[in-house]
């Protein structure tokens, strides 16, 4: 590194942790409330949804019920649980419930994996090669690094029509280490797969299937087992509860996979040594990260804040709710540093672009024309402010 | 009502499938009504108090779901609120059942929490209990003797208990106690029952002042402790003593193993160096040397095989953030949040949790 990449880097650094320590300063009351507040609306959204359901016979009532329902799981999954599993709001005594080791989550996803795999390991080395394990999530192929293999011919129907509909159901194959022995059994090489840089219950399978079958069967037993027989003995219809909590189920899954991988792996992979230096880190996690653009406040917590990645990746343990003020000040920074600050123009935009990747990734490479099967470039450079 | 509700889920449900039931909001509503179970902390219920002697009870406890059990011979420390000043003192396990330990607490004039234990404790309170902590356990040695005095016996009777109801061949057992008095004695019953299993000896130090260990009986009472592992217990003077003896006789002192309940109150130090680190959540306590000091907290972790999380190890990403319990800490800290990878201890000790 040069004298002037250094002397660039120590200004990133100092840029960035200004922002930090700006916002950390305010953390308070006003968070305590808010982390509260959504606990409150998604608990008032369940009684809504399951009442609806349970208690109608209608298809309008039907459609009322899912769309509450989906409401509750949603902030479940997203706002309070993967930002609360983060730490946003550790910093807090008297909130033992939104403590992220406390936090038990109503996804059927272990918690304790999640942690490791998301914030150990993509958080911090996001977007690079056989270290960031969401960019294999898998057997996925999103890159032309990435060996090719026969199993990617089929990866697009495979994840859009199987995995993905029930993707919250397959979280735990990939935090707790199971697809890293499918490819290893499966697999000529275990090449541009990242080895999880850490183990649970000692590695101790028994306890690990355990920790998975645990964590969905909360799930699958509250939402196919108990409200449907509800409706059954109290005379309602077990059908009508089933169905809309499978539907629910599927789109919160869909929800929950496009708004995490739609807005990495349309970007460049990072160096290795990106955590070498401070400032360079900083400056991989924008440029690893894309946004899109919500038109209301309320979406952007429907996503969990997930469109203003480049701020959540720059501070993942700062509580949500301050991204959209934090984002005006990252976004000069990035001005003044010549960093790309990526946003695309929606939501559709940035699952249609990680559709397309997909899909032209999931074909051996020709030989020679690696770089014609590199994305556009006119879709990672979509730059505004 | 409420404690035949909690005994029935710890006793039929289990401590794993009570937390595994549990929901966050579970959790908020029961705290109101139910301050045992399904909380965020580990707290036992008291089930029975019963008398050794006008100086001393024995309480059964009822941890929580939080418990993850006990060997013989550890201890438990007692976090009590009282007259709104928050007091903690340890006391060793007498006995472990699946479910349930006992403690003995002997009443000490003056001494405010013991008091106050005799004249309160009574059964369905709930407490604030720590994790059993201590490595005062039996270790598959083949030859033992224990030696303690006074309420020190309770470790070392929670030994022998658990030894003699082991189905397996009991190791060769020496067992000594010193009391006072006659009226002193405790576990008098139990004590009674072993007399057949292992060499039992007790003594009375002011009663019959003859029988008091000393160097001149030493050898008389315990002529192979050479080839023995000791286990002492006891209060501080008659530790001294038998330690003296021991380096006299050119005892192995790595085959001792002492337990002390009252440690001397630590000095004013004015560079706060801090002598151990306290991880709640793993229940492991770990003493810093001198080159430990400088240090972070994430680094004492992983040296001593705590499987700690950590993500950048620079700050930024909070994957190893933990929550301060007690103690002080510089560094990378925020609100009550600790960041182990950039963050030091800062007092005579610390305690960090989840």
């Amino acid at each position: 590194m040069t004298d002037a990449e250094q002397l660039r880097y120590a200004q990133i650094e100092a840029a960035f942790d200004a922002i930090k320590v700006h916002y950390r300063a305010q953390l308070g009351q006003a968070d305590i409330d808010y982390i509260k507040g959504i606990r409150y609306k998604s608990r008032a959204f369940e009684l809504i949804g399951r009442s609806t359901l349970w208690f109608g016979f209608d298809p309008i009532s039907f459609g009322v019920g899912v769309l509450f329902l989906f409401l509750h799981r949603n902030l479940e999954s997203i706002e309070l649980g993967h930002n609360i599993l983060h730490g946003q709001y550790d910093y807090f005594p008297g909130i033992p419930e939104f403590h992220s080791r406390n936090f038990k989550w109503k996804s059927p996803i272990d918690e304790e994996g999640w942690r490791r795999e998301h914030n150990n390991m993509h958080h911090v080395f996001t977007n690079v090669y056989a270290k960031d394990p969401d960019l294999t999530h898998g057997i996925l192929r999103v890159n032309d690094r990435l060996p090719w293999h026969k199993f990617h011919r089929i990866q697009f129907p495979l994840y859009l029509f199987y995995f993905y509909p029930f993707m919250t159901y397959k979280f735990n194959a990939q935090n707790l280490g199971f697809n890293r022995g499918f490819i290893e059994k499966h697999f000529p090489s275990t090449e541009g797969y990242a080895e999880l840089n850490y183990t649970i219950d000692g590695g101790d399978p028994k306890a690990l299937r355990k920790r998975d079958f645990r964590a969905k069967f909360r799930v699958i037993f509250k939402e196919y087992y108990v409200f449907p027989l509800l409706a059954l003995v109290t005379g309602f219809s077990l059908l009508r509860v089933f169905f809309a909590n499978l539907i629910v189920d599927i789109i919160n899954s869909l929800w929950m996979t496009f708004t995490l991988q739609s807005s990495h792996f349309t970007e460049p992979l990072q160096a290795e040594n990106c955590l070498d230096n401070k400032g360079k880190w900083y400056e991989s996690q924008i440029l690893s990260s894309i946004n899109f653009k919500g038109r209301y406040r309320w979406q952007s917590i429907l996503w969990g804040h997930i469109d203003y990645q480049i701020e959540h990746h720059l501070f993942p343990d700062l509580p949500s709710r301050h991204y959209p003020a934090i984002a005006l000040e990252v976004q000069a920074v990035c001005r003044q540093f010549g960093i790309a600050y990526k946003c695309n123009p929606s939501i559709w935009v940035a699952i249609y672009k990680f559709l397309r990747l997909f899909w032209i990734y999931s074909f051996r490479p020709k030989a020679s024309t690696a770089a014609a099967t590199a994305p556009p470039s006119d879709l990672t450079t979509d730059i505004s402010g | 009502m409420l404690t035949l509700f909690n005994r029935f889920l710890i006793n039929q449900l289990g401590r794993d499938h009570s937390e595994y039931l549990a929901s966050n909001t579970m959790n908020l509503i029961n705290q109101k009504l139910n301050p045992f179970i399904w909380t965020y902390d580990l707290k036992a219920l008291v089930l029975k108090r019963v008398s050794e002697n006008p100086e001393v009870i024995t309480v059964s406890l009822l941890p929580n779901q939080h418990w993850q059990g006990a060997i013989a011979g550890q201890y438990i420390d007692l976090q009590l609120l009282i007259d709104g000043q928050p007091y903690q003192r340890s006391y060793s396990i007498s006995a472990i059942s699946d479910q349930a330990i006992t403690i003995t607490i002997k009443k000490i004039k003056g001494g405010k929490v013991s008091e106050w234990l005799h004249q309160h404790l009574k059964t369905g309170q709930i407490l604030d209990i720590s994790q059993a902590k201590g490595s005062f356990v039996y270790q598959d040695q083949a030859k033992l003797l224990l030696i303690c005095a006074g309420t020190g016996i309770t470790p070392g009777f929670s030994i022998v208990s658990d030894l003699l109801n082991r189905p397996l061949k009991t190791p060769d057992i020496q067992f000594f106690a010193q009391f006072s008095t006659q009226d002193d004695l405790i576990f008098s019953q139990k004590l009674k029952s072993w007399a057949k299993k292992i060499q039992l000896r007790l003594a009375f130090s002011q009663t019959k002042p003859e029988t008091r260990l000393s160097a001149a009986n030493f050898k008389q009472y315990f002529p192979d402790f050479q080839q023995r592992s000791i286990y002492l217990c006891g209060p501080e003077g008659f530790m001294h003593e038998v330690i003296a003896i021991l380096e006299q006789e050119n005892y192995d002192l790595s085959q001792l193993k002492v337990e002390k309940f009252v440690t001397a109150p630590f000095s004013n130090r004015s560079n706060q160096a801090c002598s151990s680190v306290y991880f709640k959540h793993y229940n492991t306590t770990i003493p810093l040397s001198a080159a430990d000091q400088h240090k972070t907290l994430l680094e004492i972790g992983l040296e001593n095989g705590l499987n700690l999380e950590k993500g950048c190890e620079r700050g930024i990403c909070g994957s190893c953030k933990l929550v301060l319990h007690a103690g002080a800490v510089t560094g990378n800290t925020l609100g009550q949040a600790v960041y182990l990878c950039t963050a030091y201890a800062n007092s005579e000790t610390v305690v960090l949790g989840t």
